[in-house]
């Protein structure tokens, strides 16, 4: 399940996890971050959305929370107790918009949490924001604001 | 007037102001019960010891005659005023009324007119003659009639007095020996003075010795008083305060046998006290039989034992005491009992009407929680219908951003899908609303039924129309057994249809590569024609844990498993609604990981007036 497109700038594609098991969500959402030059890789439930973090170790999960089998809560808490995922940084997109799901989120490891309908602006600069601070050669300088 | 003393009238004057020392001495005491009885018995008895000694002393006849009549006013007065004093000494007081009263001086009161009058009738005496022997002048009659009255009437009255004081020294001997036995003396002192008398044992039998023999009494009664003064009025005292009391008190002796018992005893146990004294406690309290069983060899409790049954039940407070002697050697019991029934019959009520209270708080706690929890699935289901209502638009909003972004850089088909993406999640979204909306009005009570007949077939070839794309999308098969001649049922069809739609849509939703079968039959159950539509998939199946939340919108919404599992939402909880409402069911059957089977069963013909669920 892995659909890459090269960014236009010609460096290395960053590699998305988009864990979402609405066909549709994930259809538009793939699309979506291929054209801001993503290399997308696909989860349709919880227990895969975990299987293919631990295989292809992508530099970012966008990670839906209402996942069947295994929910989002559940999933971020297992990649951020396991040492080889706990650097993936996890943005939650979820349609659970009250303040005590979004603390949950939180709390369960997720290090943004992005409500549906989605804001585009707002998530790419999320994802910019979160890979810049992941990414050795720009640690410390990074001044975005989220 | 010719007097002439005598040795023996100086002894009878001396009695005689020895009398009047002890009425005197009684009248300061006269507050104690019997002491001013016992005064007036010194009066009269200082009257007859004075009046004898003059009448001996008389050296004739008129003389001697109205020192008789003198000493007649003592005589006739002592034997009423024992009564009065062996009255009050017993306790027995309120006895004494005016009416008694009258009736007790009455005779008295004749007697004295009679003497005084006596030359006239002779009633009392029929002769009279003055002789002298010895060193007595004596006085010599022969009685009249009235005289035998009067003799009888005075016995009487100090054989009532004597009975009295006898029966009071005999109840109260246990405790005041000494008091007793001197009040014994008392009270037989006159008889064996006027037994001496009669018998003409008497060496002087010229002389009457009954004035002697009151004196003694008058004497003994007066040293009693001077030297149990102290405790001459404890033996009443308790007397009355046992009897007054309203707590029943039953004494026992080493053998279980009643010794004593007060009035209030009797009264419970419904027996006067001489058939209850003298008797085993046992046989006296023989309705209590259990009691007495339970308690026999107890020697000290206290407890609190219901007697009887339902309202006629009493409650009596029971303090056993065991008695010992001064040598510390068991005697026997006191056994004191207190009705209780009313403060009993209060502390039941009050118990009842704290476990009323204590009730009515747990159901208001318990509708406080019931609302609190129905206003948590409330929100729950809000937010649920607002994360259904989400997904769809983030799949419109999303669609509609790549179209503007993307529509010069992607090509027609992309372009048409994107449209029919929008479309479609159009579609579900207004779905969503749709049974928001339906269960709202099934909530609010408000929905109603059309209630027409029509043709089972084209309903069911009409939603098999509309499932069919998504069972392609899925890969299913779907297989529709319906005898042609299954022939009309009498429903409300839009109901009906959306029911099918729901359970039948459901199955092709989360069957992929699988088979869906449904197959509508009639069949006749309790005399009654049904119509079933059994839908069975080749699914996923129901966790079993989730099949009894399936049909209740809020609890789905409410429940942890079920949240983050989108789809199945309403449209069940809808369904289950419209079957009750038209006087059917609906049951799921599920084998997790082999399928699901849904049974519709609606009556053939819906009851008219049914009754809204929900």
């Amino acid at each position: 399940m892995d659909t890459s497109t090269q960014s236009g700038d010609g460096a290395v594609p960053m590699r998305i996890l988009i864990a979402e098991d609405d066909a549709m969500n994930r259809d538009m959402l793939t699309r979506r971050m291929q054209w801001e030059g993503f290399t997308i890789l696909i989860a349709a439930d919880g227990i895969e959305a975990v299987h293919v973090a631990r295989a292809r170790r992508p530099d970012l999960i966008l990670l839906d929370m209402g996942l069947p089998r295994r929910s989002g809560w559940e999933v971020a808490a297992q990649l951020k107790q396991d040492d080889a995922t706990r650097d993936i940084p996890i943005i939650a997109l979820s349609a659970y918009v009250l303040p005590e799901d979004q603390v949950r989120g939180l709390e369960a490891g997720c290090d943004a949490y992005e409500v549906k309908p989605i804001e585009f602006d707002r998530l790419i600069r999320s994802i910019h924001h979160l890979l810049a601070a992941r990414s050795p050669g720009n640690a410390g300088s990074d001044t975005d604001n989220v | 007037m010719s007097l002439r003393f005598t040795p023996y009238a100086a002894t009878l004057i001396a009695l005689g102001v020895i009398a009047l020392a002890v009425a005197w001495y009684a009248w300061q005491r006269r507050t104690i019960p019997g002491a001013l009885p016992l005064s007036a018995l010194g009066m009269s008895m200082s009257v007859w010891l004075f009046s004898y000694a003059l009448e001996l002393s008389s050296l004739d006849l008129p003389v001697a005659l109205f020192w008789v009549r003198i000493e007649y006013l003592g005589i006739v007065s002592v034997p009423v005023i024992w009564v009065w004093f062996a009255v009050e000494y017993s306790g027995a007081a309120s006895w004494l009324d005016r009416r008694r009263i009258a009736l007790l001086v009455l005779v008295p009161l004749v007697t004295v007119a009679i003497i005084w009058t006596n030359d006239v009738h002779r009633l009392f005496w029929r002769s009279v003659t003055l002789e002298t022997d010895g060193p007595f002048t004596v006085f010599n009659s022969t009685y009249g009639a009235w005289f035998w009255v009067h003799a009888v009437y005075s016995y009487l009255c100090l054989l009532g007095g004597a009975y009295l004081l006898v029966q009071f020294v005999v109840r109260s001997s246990r405790l005041f020996r000494g008091q007793a036995g001197l009040l014994l003396i008392a009270v037989a002192a006159p008889w064996l003075g006027n037994a001496l008398y009669l018998s003409g044992l008497s060496p002087w039998d010229r002389l009457d010795l009954t004035p002697f023999a009151f004196a003694i009494t008058l004497m003994t009664i007066g040293w009693s008083m001077l030297h149990f003064s102290l405790f001459r009025i404890i033996p009443v005292a308790r007397d009355m305060a046992l009897q007054s009391m309203r707590d029943g008190v039953m004494v026992l002796d080493d053998r279980g046998v009643v010794v004593d018992v007060n009035r209030a005893a009797q009264g419970l146990i419904g027996r006067p006290g001489n058939r209850i004294i003298g008797r085993p406690a046992g046989d006296v309290l023989a309705p209590w039989a259990d009691t007495i069983r339970r308690y026999r060899d107890i020697t000290e409790l206290t407890d609190e034992i219901g007697i009887g049954e339902g309202p006629e039940q009493r409650w009596y407070d029971v303090r056993i005491s065991p008695i010992y002697d001064e040598r510390r050697v068991f005697r026997g019991r006191l056994i004191v009992w207190r009705d209780i029934s009313e403060q009993h019959r209060a502390r039941e009520e009050l118990r009842r009407n704290n476990e009323q209270l204590l009730a009515a708080q747990q159901a208001l706690v318990e509708a406080r929680d019931i609302a609190e929890a129905g206003s948590r699935a409330r929100s729950a289901f809000l937010a649920h219908v607002s994360h259904e209502l989400r997904t769809p638009l983030t799949s419109i909003l999303g669609y509609c951003q790549l179209l503007q972004i993307g529509l010069d850089r992607q090509s027609y088909d992309e372009t048409r899908a994107d449209l029919d993406a929008i479309r479609s999640s159009a579609s579900h979204l207004l779905e969503l609303i749709d049974n928001v909306l339906h269960i709202t009005i099934i909530e609010a009570g408000r929905t109603d039924l059309h209630v027409v007949s029509f043709a089972v077939e084209e309903i069911i070839h009409d939603v098999a129309c509309v499932v069919q794309p998504l069972v392609v999308r899925n890969r299913n098969t779907l297989r529709i057994e319906c005898d042609p001649a299954i022939g009309m049922m009498c429903a409300d069809p839009a109901k009906v249809r959306q029911i099918l739609l729901h359970v039948l849509g459901n199955a092709v939703k989360f069957t992929n590569d699988g088979i869906v079968t449904l197959v509508v039959t009639r069949e006749t159950i309790d005399n009654r024609q049904w119509m079933l539509f059994r839908v069975t998939d080749t699914g996923p199946g129901i966790p079993a844990e989730r099949v009894p939340h399936l049909f209740t919108p809020f609890a789905i919404a409410n429940d942890p498993i079920v949240r983050g599992n989108k789809g199945a939402g309403l449209g069940l909880a809808i369904s289950h609604h419209y079957c009750q409402l038209m006087g059917g069911d609906i049951t799921v059957a599920s084998v997790n990981g082999k399928g699901t089977t849904f049974v519709v069963r609606l009556p053939v013909n819906t009851p008219m007036a049914t009754p809204v669920a929900g």
